[in-house]
């Protein structure tokens, strides 16, 4: 067997591997330039992706979120723009309709986009598709009580949420606050009691007395009759 | 050196040792310690069982593979150089050729390989087609001959290069009675033009009729080397004996051959002495007999390669006791 | 004649023995047809279409060629246990590889050749012109394969023949992709993440330029110095290429 030794074999490889770099440079440059393509100007529909995924539209739609993300990062790094975002958003979640997180960060990067209306559009359909889903409920509250400032549509979806199975604790504090915001104290004051009873966190409960004790005072405030019968 | 300014040592191998790796931990060791000389124009003939470790040395001989340890020499260069390649016929174990090339066209590519092109490629490969035989196939397809013939296109493909070192894996396997005589009179003839062979075979009279050397491996180690003379007992085993006429049986004897007609038989008797040997040959011919020959036995290659593998691995083999004295 | 072109001749024979070659081949001739059927629609773009749809034509079917047939050239030896045969003989292991290489350019080159004879009856038999740009395209094309040709090399004498297709496919689809990669690079504010990335941009093969100078048959034809530069990037990728295929190969054992 031939004793060459590897390291200069190494070396040769390597230099003329380095060479040919330089060789692609001026092949490169000497070619006529092409115009960069629109960006993602090729981007099928959600549908199409899901037809052509042979029965694995979620692996398409998983390929499609690497390119949103490659997308997103892009641009935050430099022009802070998302033009394409609901487009493409909207692609992956037709591809794949149970991708919460899809909806989710597809909304909060239209919404930074300075576009709140596709942003609520595109939460919505994530709802329609996902209605048992507590997250779904409680991100629309919320992108409701940030962007929109509807206290009272924010206070419904948040209520909608607590109802939801496994739906955390905090959510129907979420609830209560944003009915307070919303000027609804009676739906506020039935929402602490309940928080108050439930719990079994004592910070929790302290909390939520609190609250009911401040909401009942505003209410005898108000001078509402015999407010006593409520809650006890 | 010899007089033409060849090595005297065609092959050699000085402590080598292989070690293949199965899976991640496990090392199966091949060979270890292997220190031997094929010495310029003899045959040697290498004997083991399989797994012994004669295809690796054999392997190692061409750079097949490496050494683990150890040194060596081919053709007085280093172990699979190249240049001594040049020098070197193969022929592996089974008949690995290329089925959809005819007889010609392997030998025409095989040759090419080894450096040969024009007229003198065109000599080589005749020369190889008229040493084994291979007139009448020469233009079919390999994949069309049966084994018989492929082993023969093989040992064809080793001859190509007019080589002074021939390394032949089981030669002598698949061929038919008369391509075996053929091929066993190739071989005598090309250590008579000073080639030198090393040979593997598991036919052992093949091994006796034609070996000036054999090396007995076992578990990668030489536990008998030498000539056969000096290594098989001289020691009697026992008497064949050859009668004409019908015999149905013979008490203590085991009959070696029959022909019906005419009636003839051959007996083997072991283990009886000179003195029961008579009382057996008085016997016959009062039976009205005739006894044709009677030969006694020594320890054949067989009866060796039986008695020394079974001893304790490792153990260098004595000499067997009554040898003649060397001269 | 040299082992190395004996090698390289008897990988030729041996490749276009293969009934595969001559069921791509019809494949492509029925894929053609239905390009002629196509132009019609195209609203007097028919020249366009046919030339695009039969260029990468060319360039799938070649780099499946590669990847089919260069991909199994060592194991099939190793399986058959000729490499026994070749391997003895005075044949140096660099000399096994560049013929096998030579041998498997032969193929791809008989294949091109074929295709754009196609290509090119399709287009005439349409009323299209054809020019010395659509062979200027097939060389772009054949220069690409070269360098697929290597990588396929490089793989089947390091790997399985599986592995080494799912790996040569990963290159080829790298390499047409390796824009977004400097353009990563450009991004990262890591001096030594964006050395690294444009290091790896460099290491993997530029087969994206080869594709840009296929589509000079449709403007600017490519002057003869930008195709010498062509070339040389490939010739200087290949024998970097085969430099590990030997470092590799060399270290290969034929129990």
């Amino acid at each position: 067997m031939n004793r060459a030794a590897p390291i200069p074999l190494t070396i040769v490889a390597a230099l003329c591997i380095g060479l040919a770099a330089r060789a692609a440079g001026e092949f490169s440059r000497r070619q006529a330039p092409v115009a960069e393509p629109a960006e993602l100007v090729l981007f099928p529909s959600g549908r199409m992706l899901a037809e052509m995924s042979l029965g694995h539209p979620q692996l398409l739609a998983d390929a499609a979120w690497l390119t949103a993300i490659q997308y997103y990062g892009k641009h935050r790094l430099t022009d802070r723009r998302y033009p394409l975002a609901p487009q493409i958003f909207e692609v992956i979640t037709q591809a794949d309709p149970g991708f919460r997180n899809a909806y989710l960060f597809g909304a909060l990067v239209t919404a930074e986009d300075g576009n709140p209306a596709a942003a609520e559009a595109l939460l919505r359909r994530g709802l329609e598709r996902n209605p048992g889903s507590w997250q779904m409920h409680f991100e629309l509250g919320f992108f409701l009580y940030v962007y929109r400032r509807s206290m009272p549509e924010a206070a419904r979806a948040f209520e909608q949420a607590a109802a939801l199975p496994d739906a955390p604790e905090y959510v129907r504090r979420f609830a209560a606050a944003s009915w307070e915001r919303a000027e609804r104290p009676e739906i506020a004051l039935r929402l602490w009691e309940e928080i108050a009873v439930r719990t079994d966190n004592a910070e929790v409960r302290r909390i939520a007395e609190s609250h009911r004790r401040a909401l009942g005072a505003a209410g005898a405030a108000r001078a509402t009759p015999d407010p006593a019968g409520r809650g006890r | 050196m010899t007089r033409t300014g060849e090595p005297d040592c065609a092959l050699r191998y000085e402590g080598i040792s292989k070690i293949f790796r199965a899976g991640l931990r496990r090392r199966v060791p091949a060979l270890r310690g292997v220190s031997l000389e094929v010495r310029a124009g003899e045959i040697l003939a290498l004997l083991g069982h399989n797994g012994a470790g004669k295809t690796t040395l054999v392997k190692l001989a061409l750079g097949l593979l490496r050494p683990t340890g150890g040194t060596g020499s081919l053709l007085g260069r280093p172990l699979g150089d190249r240049a001594a390649r040049r020098s070197v016929g193969f022929q592996p174990e089974q008949p690995y050729l290329y089925p959809f090339l005819t007889v010609r066209e392997t030998l025409r590519f095989l040759g090419e390989l080894s450096g040969f092109s024009g007229a003198r490629l065109r000599g080589r490969m005749a020369d190889a087609v008229e040493g084994c035989g291979l007139a009448e196939v020469v233009d079919r397809p390999v994949r069309r001959l049966s084994r018989g013939w492929q082993q023969r296109v093989a040992l064809a493909t080793a001859l190509l290069p007019d080589p002074r070192l021939l390394l032949l894996d089981e030669p002598l396997g698949g061929l038919d009675p008369d391509a075996r005589f053929a091929l066993k009179e190739l071989i005598r003839r090309l250590r008579a033009e000073g080639r030198t062979v090393v040979f593997n075979s598991h036919v052992l009279p093949d091994v006796e009729q034609l070996a000036d050397r054999v090396v007995l491996l076992q578990r990668g180690r030489v536990i008998a080397e030498g000539r056969l003379e000096t290594l098989l007992s001289e020691e009697v085993q026992g008497f064949e004996i050859e009668v004409r006429g019908a015999l149905p049986g013979l008490p203590g004897a085991e009959a070696v051959w029959r022909h019906a007609d005419p009636a003839r038989s051959l007996w083997w008797l072991p283990g009886i002495d000179a003195g029961e040997l008579q009382r057996v040959l008085r016997g016959l011919i009062d039976a009205g007999v005739e006894v044709v020959g009677v030969a006694p036995r020594r320890e054949n290659l067989e009866a060796f390669f039986a008695r020394v593998t079974r001893a304790e691995a490792g153990a260098a083999v004595k000499p067997a006791s009554g040898r003649r004295a060397a001269g | 004649m040299t082992p190395i072109l004996s090698l390289a001749r008897h990988t030729l024979i041996d490749a276009l023995r293969e009934r595969l070659l001559r069921m791509l081949a019809l494949f492509l001739v029925v894929l053609l047809l239905a390009t002629r059927l196509a132009s019609p629609l195209a609203l007097g773009e028919g020249r366009r279409v046919t030339l695009d749809l039969g260029l990468g034509l060319l360039s799938l079917f070649g780099f499946l060629l590669v990847m089919l047939l260069g991909t199994r050239m060592v194991q099939q030896e190793v399986e058959g246990r000729t490499i026994l045969l070749v391997l003895a003989r005075p044949v140096h292991r660099i000399e096994f590889l560049l013929g096998k290489l030579l041998g498997l350019l032969g193929v791809v080159a008989i294949g091109l050749a074929g295709m754009l004879g196609i290509l090119a009856l399709a287009l005439l038999t349409a009323g299209y012109a054809v020019d010395a740009s659509l062979a200027l395209a097939g060389l772009c094309a054949f220069l690409e394969l070269t360098i697929v040709s290597a990588l396929a090399v490089l793989l089947a004498a390091s790997t399985s023949p599986i592995l080494s297709a799912f790996l040569l496919l990963a290159l080829y689809v790298a390499g047409h992709l390796l824009h977004g990669l400097l353009e990563m690079a450009r991004l990262v504010s890591q001096p030594l993440l964006a050395g690294a990335l444009k290091g790896v941009f460099h290491l993997l093969p530029r087969l994206d330029l080869y594709s840009s100078a296929l589509q000079a048959v449709h403007g600017t034809p490519l002057s003869a110095g930008t195709v010498l530069w062509g070339v040389a990037y490939a010739a200087l990728y290949t024998a970097g290429v085969l430099g590990l295929a030997l470092l590799v190969f060399r270290a290969r054992e034929f129990a």
